[in-house]
């Protein structure tokens, strides 16, 4: 539909058809007292052309003096269906309504978008909104942007800036989040390096520092390592960050237990279920009993293109599983089986990320009465060192300076 | 007479032809339309020849046009 369309038909038009007569002189009648006429078509002896609502009150007057016989066909547009209509008052009260409601909805932020997070979790940036006075139902000029944009950024620690823009009802707030910058290790404050756990070394990196401890010995959890206190050659002790790779064969303990007696569920069916949110009201879409038995849920909020953005409404689908509980009896032999899987993947976990080397490993299982007990016993190689911050001026417990013969056996390790 | 505005004739292909400028027709037919514009009288010729729409100053001839003269 062309702009002009829309004025003509906001002006209204008639449609109208003259034969007989001087057509020419009734046109140039109509062209001279300024009625317009357009969408012309000849017909025989008949022509047919549409103009404005106003100027169809003169084609009489005109078709008379240019001696046309004139038929009206059709009236259309905005002001006909005015006319039309206008004892209808509920109708335009209606209408008045709905608009005043529309411009009235546009007040109001009905949407809150946050943009452009990684790390920061949303929650957390939708809950200090809210208690900056960002959220759902609230007048749009009781939100100062600028201030929000300030008090925002303070709260939130790991944002570099914030923008928060109000586009007709909704609210979006864009956050980039601060790049960290990487930890830096001070040198300068003395470290010894102690056991993290109990074992055996087997090996030992010294990048820095006096090591008290060898190849070959058995160390205990927080017996140092190395020492951050160094001897010179003149025999003075001077305090030093000390580093090191230690590593020891250690001793893990992990176990799995599985029960004979299993609870399993199946799928017993699906069940779904809409509702219209107004505001806080849930009004629900489906006739249907409540749901009964075990059931797992899931509950999407969905927009609804065009209306959410200006009201408060949303639908919301419930997706129910539904589910059968069984219980099943397995022998011993497969409970063996499932535990040895648990026992694998617990491995996984505890090992696997920590960077363990498993280099022995010894599994005992025992049938007891109502499970199966699976226990592993292993031997680990794993970097034990530890480093700890030398605190001077204060008594540090089960950690004391190393002794000046140790530091001399120190000095023969390295 | 130059101190008149000049007539403007735009014709799109020979289906259609907008004449600004023009005062009145002087004689309307399918195969002859004959305007009179500031002294001047744009006569065309053709087939299936309409005024599709005419104001006071614009009108616009519709169909197959065949010939445009002037006089």
């Amino acid at each position: 539909m062309s702009i002009i369309s829309i004025i003509r038909f906001f002006r209204g038009t008639v449609r109208f058809s003259v034969r007989d007569g001087f057509l020419e002189r009734f046109i140039n009648l109509c062209a001279q007292n300024r009625v317009p006429v357009w969408d012309g078509r000849r017909q025989g002896s008949r022509y047919t052309a549409c103009t404005t609502l106003r100027g169809s009150r003169r084609l009489p007057e005109l078709a008379q003096r240019a001696g046309v016989i004139l038929e009206p066909e059709r009236r259309g547009g905005a002001p006909v269906l005015l006319h039309r209509y206008r004892k209808r008052t509920g109708l335009f009260a209606g209408i008045a309504l709905v608009a005043a409601a529309i411009l009235m909805m546009g007040q109001f932020v009905w949407q809150v978008e946050v943009l452009g997070l990684q790390t920061i979790p949303e929650q957390e940036v939708i809950a200090a909104l809210e208690e900056l006075g960002v959220r759902r139902g609230v007048l749009r000029r009781d939100i100062d942007a600028r201030e929000v944009e300030r008090r925002l950024m303070i709260r939130l620690d790991e944002a570099a800036w914030v923008a928060v823009n109000l586009r007709g009802s909704r609210a979006v707030v864009e956050i980039q989040e601060r790049v960290a910058p990487p930890e830096r290790v001070d040198d300068h404050v003395p470290h010894n390096v102690v056991a993290a756990k109990p074992g055996f070394i087997t090996y030992m990196e010294v990048y820095n520092g006096q090591p008290t401890v060898k190849v070959g010995d058995s160390v205990d959890i927080g017996e140092m390592l190395v020492s951050g206190i160094m001897e010179d050659k003149k025999a003075r002790n001077r305090t030093v960050h000390a580093r090191a790779r230690v590593l020891a064969q250690t001793r893990e303990e992990l176990r799995a237990e599985v029960p004979y007696r299993q609870e399993s569920f199946t799928v017993r069916g699906v069940a779904v279920r809409r509702y219209l949110n107004i505001l806080s009201l849930q009004l629900p879409l489906f006739w249907g009993t409540p749901i009964e038995g075990p059931y797992k849920l899931e509950t999407v909020v969905h927009d609804i293109p065009l209306i959410s953005s200006i009201a408060p409404i949303t639908w919301s689908r419930e997706a129910f599983l539904l589910l059968e509980a069984h219980q099943t009896d397995i022998t011993p032999q497969e409970a063996r089986a499932m535990a040895e899987e648990q026992l694998r993947e617990l491995e996984e976990r505890s090992f696997g990320d920590a960077g363990i080397e498993i280099i022995q490993r010894e599994l005992n299982g025992q049938e007891l009465p109502d499970r199966f007990l699976l226990e592993g016993v292993y031997l680990c190689q794993e970097d034990i060192s530890q480093e700890k911050e030398i605190l001077t001026g204060e008594e540090v417990p089960g950690l004391e300076a190393p002794p000046l013969e140790e530091t001399a056996r120190g000095k023969e390790a390295s | 007479m130059a101190f008149l505005s000049p007539v403007r004739v735009e014709l799109l292909g020979n289906r259609q032809a907008v004449v600004d400028g023009c005062r009145g027709i002087i004689e309307y037919s399918d195969t002859c339309i004959r305007l009179s514009a500031q002294g001047l009288i744009l006569k065309f010729t053709g087939t299936g020849l309409e005024i599709r729409a005419f104001t006071d100053s614009e009108a616009i001839v519709a169909g197959t046009i065949l010939g445009l003269e002037y006089s």
